[in-house]
């Protein structure tokens, strides 16, 4: 093949394949116009929001949510096309409209609204007060809070459940995971766990729900058929938050006092690997396709990325002072 | 006129709520200190568990209990007791981890009619980081405590056992420790 022909054929290929790729990374986009899948990141002690394009892994806009709101929490759901954010100074939730990137509402809520989880619609959203003791319900369509649940002391970390209509709070101060019908909105059942929870994680099936206790270092196993809890995993020190894999086999548990993550294999409770991170990092959050880990660095205002296949981070970006990302952030993972 | 009401309702709802807040929330200081000398000369002082009286101002003597553990005995008046254990010793980082776990009773006064105990330093889970770095010019040490105050209950906060007084202590203490080995290490 003369140069030229190869060259012009090589580029033609190039752009089909990009054409195709970039399709398939906002394959959403291409089916049903959904936005593309970003990072919400909670830069707390800059009042702000970082919007990571996860395609490209670069920051492509940073919003400010307001002077001394603090946002701290993020909630991102699995169809809707809203982000809602935690701000515990600012006594309320942000809500950032995922396609315009820009805040749609301030609702006040509470006295110290931190955890924050949405259904997988987005209709509902559940926020819980730290000082308070309480989970608020929040209706999306109306932009109003629709009832507020007495829970155990201060409520941090929240899981939903569709399928079996549960909400699974981590109540840092008892020392326990509580159960919610999330119909009723009554408790159904409260169980013990490790020192000060904090972050939970749900794997994608449903069966396992992982508590990540502070000042035990260590995580709580439960079996969500018994409720009860089948096994405690030793990770690092002061541990925050976890995320499970797409096919359940590896949890990622951020290690504050350590700077690292903490790799657990699911099936055999172990610890496998730990990686280092930024200084003190908090939220953590996995692409859908389960390559990429995304850890929120608090002490360095900054956002690891973790290539899961190397199981080391691969790029590091500047975010904001304070990073936290409380919650499950990276939007769009259908 | 509606949204005015509620913030209104809100408001007196909330602000007798605040003052139910749970307990203390963590605190951090770093400091850092370049000094002229060599990284692993730096190091091989610091990473000395049982040495700290050698290059801290306001430690008299460490009694190295076991590998991990030591008790530190300082000048102050009363000659007060700190216990520490040592978490990480690494060489290859130049790093090493430590937390308080035991600390003597400097004094006991009634506060609230709560008996309440003022410790050899205002703190409580108390953690600490010490690095060096290679910079220009020697190295650079970093050292880094997270921590409590000593006080777990909600304000009012008797005196010297805020958050303030905790933070001011350690940053006492480190800035304190940070300049005399700069001294020692560049004699």
């Amino acid at each position: 093949m003369p140069l030229l022909v190869s060259l012009v054929y090589q580029k033609a290929t190039f752009f089909k394949v990009a054409f195709f790729l970039t399709c398939i990374s906002v394959m959403s986009g291409c089916n049903s116009h959904l936005p593309p899948s970003y990072a919400f990141i909670t830069n707390q002690l800059d009042d702000s929001v970082s919007i990571i394009d996860i395609a490209s892994q670069r920051v492509i806009k940073t919003i400010d949510i307001g002077y001394g709101k603090r946002p701290a929490g993020v909630a991102v759901s699995k169809t809707g096309h809203q982000v809602f954010i935690a701000n515990p100074e600012g006594l309320g939730v942000a809500i950032i409209d995922a396609k315009t990137l820009e805040v749609t509402h301030h609702i006040p809520v509470g006295s110290g609204p931190v955890g924050i989880v949405s259904n997988d619609s987005g209709s509902r959203v559940y926020i819980a007060d730290w000082y308070l003791h309480t989970v608020s319900i929040l209706e999306t369509s109306s932009a109003n809070i629709i009832s507020t649940i007495n829970v155990g002391k201060s409520p941090a970390g929240m899981i939903v459940d569709d399928k079996k209509q549960r909400l699974y709070i981590a109540n840092r101060d008892d020392n326990n995971v509580m159960i919610i019908d999330t119909s009723t909105h009554q408790i159904l059942q409260t169980i013990d766990v490790g020192t000060a929870p904090f972050g939970l994680a749900l794997s994608p099936s449903g069966q396992h729900l992982y508590s990540i206790n502070v000042r035990s270092s260590n995580v709580s196993v439960i079996d969500t058929k018994q409720n009860k809890v089948i096994k405690t995993i030793d990770v690092g020190e002061w541990p925050y938050c976890a995320v499970v894999s797409p096919d359940g086999q590896t949890l990622y548990v951020t290690n504050q006092d350590d700077s690292t993550i903490s790799v657990v294999n699911t099936q055999t409770y172990t610890v496998e690997a730990t990686i280092d991170v930024g200084d003190a990092p908090e939220g953590i959050d996995i692409t859908e396709n389960g390559q990429f880990i995304y850890v929120a660095n608090w002490g360095d205002g900054t956002v690891s990325i973790i290539d899961a296949n190397l199981n080391q981070v691969i790029s590091t970006l500047e975010t904001g002072k304070g990073t936290r990302a409380f919650g499950q952030f990276i939007s769009q993972k259908q | 006129m509606k949204k005015f009401l509620q913030l209104i309702v809100a408001a007196l709802i909330v602000l007798p709520m605040l003052a139910s807040a749970h307990g203390p929330s963590r605190q951090q200081v770093k400091e850092t200190i370049t000094i002229n000398a060599s990284p692993e000369k730096v190091w091989a002082v610091i990473k000395d568990f049982g040495g700290l009286q050698n290059w801290h101002p306001a430690v008299t003597s460490s009694e190295l209990k076991s590998d991990t553990t030591r008790v530190l005995t300082l000048a102050s008046e009363g000659n007060p007791t700190i216990t520490e254990e040592l978490m990480k010793s690494d060489d290859e980082k130049m790093l090493l981890v430590y937390k308080i776990t035991d600390m003597s009773v400097v004094k006991t006064i009634t506060f609230n009619s709560k008996d309440t105990p003022y410790f050899t330093l205002p703190v409580a889970t108390y953690k600490s980081w010490i690095t060096v770095k290679a910079v220009d010019g020697g190295s650079e040490v970093q050292w880094k405590s997270k921590f409590y105050r000593s006080f777990m209950d909600n304000p009012p906060v008797p005196e010297g056992q805020s958050d303030k007084d905790a933070v001011n202590s350690i940053k006492g203490v480190i800035t304190a420790g940070l300049e005399n080995l700069k001294v020692i290490m560049e004699k």
